[in-house]
């Protein structure tokens, strides 16, 4: 009978720790609301600086995105492990060579930090050699709160965010709602 | 003695309790046929708890994409959030049955070895929780708890092991010895 008491007693001590995380994390999550809030649609797109990857694969001139103001961009957020980004590529690299006498970009932000540069620059190669290949060691992806991968935005002429995409439907589908949102902003 | 240690432990979080510190109470309580499947939802349980309870910033975010009307990109957060911490767990538990039921030879059961995996595998959840609270506090042990919660669970497997060849031979293989 003692091991049952025990049992209990060890049972109300992890009910206790459970309850101690959730009021702490809980209560975190409540004070930080206003910046745990992903960006949306309409908002500002917030100003991030980070190196382009050239073609060499070697790091190049830094990227920022308010001197693109003028131009509407396709950030498109990614790693080389991700297979729905691998698979989005193409329609990237279809949607930059559409568009790209339009004044779009397509901005492909490789979040795996400046050492995953040769190994980006070898896949958007062969996958999307139109798109511009930049590097983000989570400055960027911290600003977009990026949690998920494949994570795309469209920033207008403006720079305010215009259409925010998570996750990985079909290609064809990608493809459709990608041009739907930048023919609603030519 | 099995009915009285179902009975002793019909409640959830005594169950846990003693998956912790009265391991062979909860193997045998999970082994017997009255306990069968239910050490696999208290792991699923606690799983599910420890999510909710380390990850409440992403239900945060998702709170706000549904606000936002984006319900697809937070069903994403919370689904990648949750792969995130579950897919260790479930891979431990997939594997840990496999080779509890090689090693119990002629007396092996799947379900009740996967039931076994799961009371073996109820330190490793606990020691996170505990390193998530002590984290909280500004000491990082993370290297520390990981080994302590996988040597804990390491452990448990072993008994778990006892237990499975503690059980009786299927009536086949009992006749087939005679």
């Amino acid at each position: 009978m003692t091991e049952v008491k025990r049992s209990i007693r060890a049972g109300w001590v992890i009910a206790a720790i459970l309850g101690g995380l959730l009021v702490l994390n809980g209560g975190a999550a409540v004070r930080d609301c206003q910046s745990l809030r992903p960006v949306h649609e309409g908002e500002p797109a917030p100003d991030f600086s980070i190196p382009s990857i050239a073609a060499s694969g070697a790091l190049g001139p830094s990227f920022k995105l308010s001197e693109a103001k003028g131009e509407i961009i396709v950030l498109d957020f990614w790693a080389t492990w991700c297979g729905p980004c691998k698979a989005s590529m193409p329609v990237l690299n279809g949607i930059a060579q559409t568009y790209a006498d339009r004044g779009v970009r397509v901005v492909s932000v490789n979040t795996e930090g400046t050492g995953a540069a040769q190994k980006a620059r070898r896949m958007a190669d062969r996958l999307a050699p139109s798109v511009d290949l930049v590097s983000d060691t989570g400055i960027a992806s911290s600003l977009y709160k990026v949690n998920t991968i494949p994570h795309m935005l469209i920033v207008d002429r403006e720079g305010t965010v215009r259409w925010v995409h998570r996750g990985m439907g079909t290609t064809a589908q990608l493809r459709k709602d990608l041009e739907r949102a930048i023919e609603a902003l030519l | 003695m099995e009915v009285e240690s179902n009975k002793a432990l019909s409640h959830w979080l005594t169950r846990i309790g003693a998956a912790l510190v009265a391991p062979r109470l909860a193997l045998r309580a999970s082994d017997s046929p009255t306990g069968q499947g239910r050490s696999s939802s208290d792991i699923t349980l606690l799983l599910l708890l420890a999510v909710v309870v380390l990850k409440t910033e992403l239900f945060s975010m998702a709170g706000w994409m549904v606000g936002d009307g984006d319900y697809r990109g937070a069903f994403t957060v919370l689904m990648v959030g949750a792969r995130e911490h579950l897919i260790m767990p479930i891979i431990l538990l997939l594997a840990g049955s496999v080779v509890l039921s090689l090693l119990a030879g002629r007396r092996r059961a799947l379900a009740s070895d996967f039931d076994l995996v799961c009371v073996a595998l109820t330190p490793l959840v606990a020691v996170e929780l505990v390193h998530a609270l002590v984290a909280k506090a500004g000491l990082d042990i993370h290297t520390i708890s990981v080994a302590i919660g996988y040597s804990w669970s390491a452990a448990l497997m072993l008994l778990a092991l006892q237990q499975a060849r503690r059980r009786p031979l299927k009536k086949k293989d009992a006749t087939a010895n005679d």
